[in-house]
């Protein structure tokens, strides 16, 4: 066999090798992107954003989502709220009002156990807006 | 002739390296199915696990709380009528008495009872997999309807002990007020929830309550409620 010869197989069979190599890491990044994509997808299962009622005084219950099933006698509550507004968060079991200055909030809640309505209503600082409300059900299930 | 047979050689090896990567997946999934489909495999114990175990996970993954005011009770059988989002529905509850407990919940402690205990009009919370609007249930907890709303105060009744509020969905709530009530003002200067008497409140005021719905009663409308709690927040706080 001519030395050409030999030197054209092996580029052959590098480039085939190389070429493998990049169809099998094409392969793997798309199926992390599908599996990425369905997290996503699950995480917004998860966390239903409730939409905002008619004013630019924004209000959003960010977590839990609505009717979610827990098995702990608390719950952590975020949202998402203009700055400097005043929150009331009642439950039959528990009142708290949350002044805050930032444009989120966390609190942590206690649960009953049972079906838990947690009603929510946010004052704006601003007077012109309305305050806005949301009614949250979390049912705390023993195990 | 030569370039020729280059080129050829690169096109086989191209194709070749494409049906290895192809193959080679294929033998991995065929082989891992194949793994847990084989007879000779698994033994019948093992199959009958494997099965209770799935069936168990799906209970639980498909699990739904739903509550409601029970319509009918014939045998296992329970009638509710609850809320999906905002729509009222109807859904069937099946208890199977010998694995499911019952529980009364009103009284801030759990307490066992029998299904014989639950009458129409009881609200009630169950917990298991939802089919349609078939319910097989895993848990169920008799409770009091709670109707956690707030509004602003029209009147305040000091001959009845009573206030009624008015809430955004033009609800009108009269709230008995009972010893039993707690109740609570907001401090508009430090924002600390503190304990009020009934004379501290005033028309124009706003009010947030806990109240419990009498059975048979629907929360919309005109609709009296006794008192659990309330917090009011005076009408000066607004005002800046």
């Amino acid at each position: 066999m001519k030395k050409e010869t030999t030197i054209a197989i092996f580029m052959g069979i590098a480039f085939g090798v190389i070429l493998s190599l990049i169809m099998v890491s094409r392969t793997r990044s798309k199926s992390t992107s599908l599996t990425n994509k369905k997290n996503v997808n699950d995480a917004s299962q998860i966390v239903t954003p409730v939409p905002q009622t008619g004013s630019d005084f924004s209000f959003e219950v960010t977590a839990p989502s609505n009717n979610i099933i827990v098995n702990k006698n608390v719950i952590t509550i975020l949202g998402k709220i203009s700055a400097n507004s005043l929150i009331m968060l009642q439950s039959p079991i528990k009142d708290v009002i949350l002044n805050t200055t930032k444009n989120t909030f966390s609190t942590d809640f206690p649960l009953a156990l049972g079906e838990n309505v947690i009603h929510i209503v946010v004052y704006p600082k601003d007077s012109q807006y309305k305050s806005q409300e949301k009614e949250l059900r979390v049912f705390y299930i023993e195990e | 002739m030569k370039k020729a047979f280059v080129f050829i050689l690169f096109v086989f090896v191209m194709i070749v390296g494409y049906f290895t990567n192809a193959y080679a997946q294929d033998a991995t999934s065929s082989a891992s199915s194949r793994s847990s489909v084989t007879p000779d495999e698994i033994n019948s114990q093992k199959l009958i696990e494997k099965v209770a175990n799935k069936v168990a996970e799906e209970r639980k993954k498909n699990q739904r709380a739903v509550s409601g005011v029970i319509k009918t009770i014939k045998d296992n059988f329970i009638t509710i009528s609850g809320y999906e989002g905002l729509e009222v529905k109807t859904f069937q509850i099946n208890i199977d008495t010998s694995f499911n407990q019952i529980f009364g919940v009103s009284t801030g402690v759990k307490k066992e009872i029998k299904i014989s205990d639950l009458k129409p009009n009881n609200y009630i919370i169950v917990t298991g997999p939802l089919l349609d609007k078939a319910i097989l249930a895993n848990s169920v907890y008799l409770d009091d309807r709670y109707v956690v709303k707030s509004g602003t105060i029209t009147e305040v009744n000091k001959t009845n002990y009573s206030i009624v509020a008015l809430t955004p969905d033009k609800s009108e709530y009269t709230i008995d007020i009972e010893a039993t009530t707690k109740q609570y003002l907001m401090n508009i200067k430090t924002l600390e929830i503190e304990k009020t008497g009934f004379s501290k409140i005033k028309e124009g005021d706003v009010i947030h309550f806990v109240g419990i719905l009498p059975d048979g009663k629907e929360p919309t409308g005109k609709v009296n409620i006794t008192g659990k709690k309330y917090v009011v927040i005076p009408q000066e706080y607004f005002i800046k």
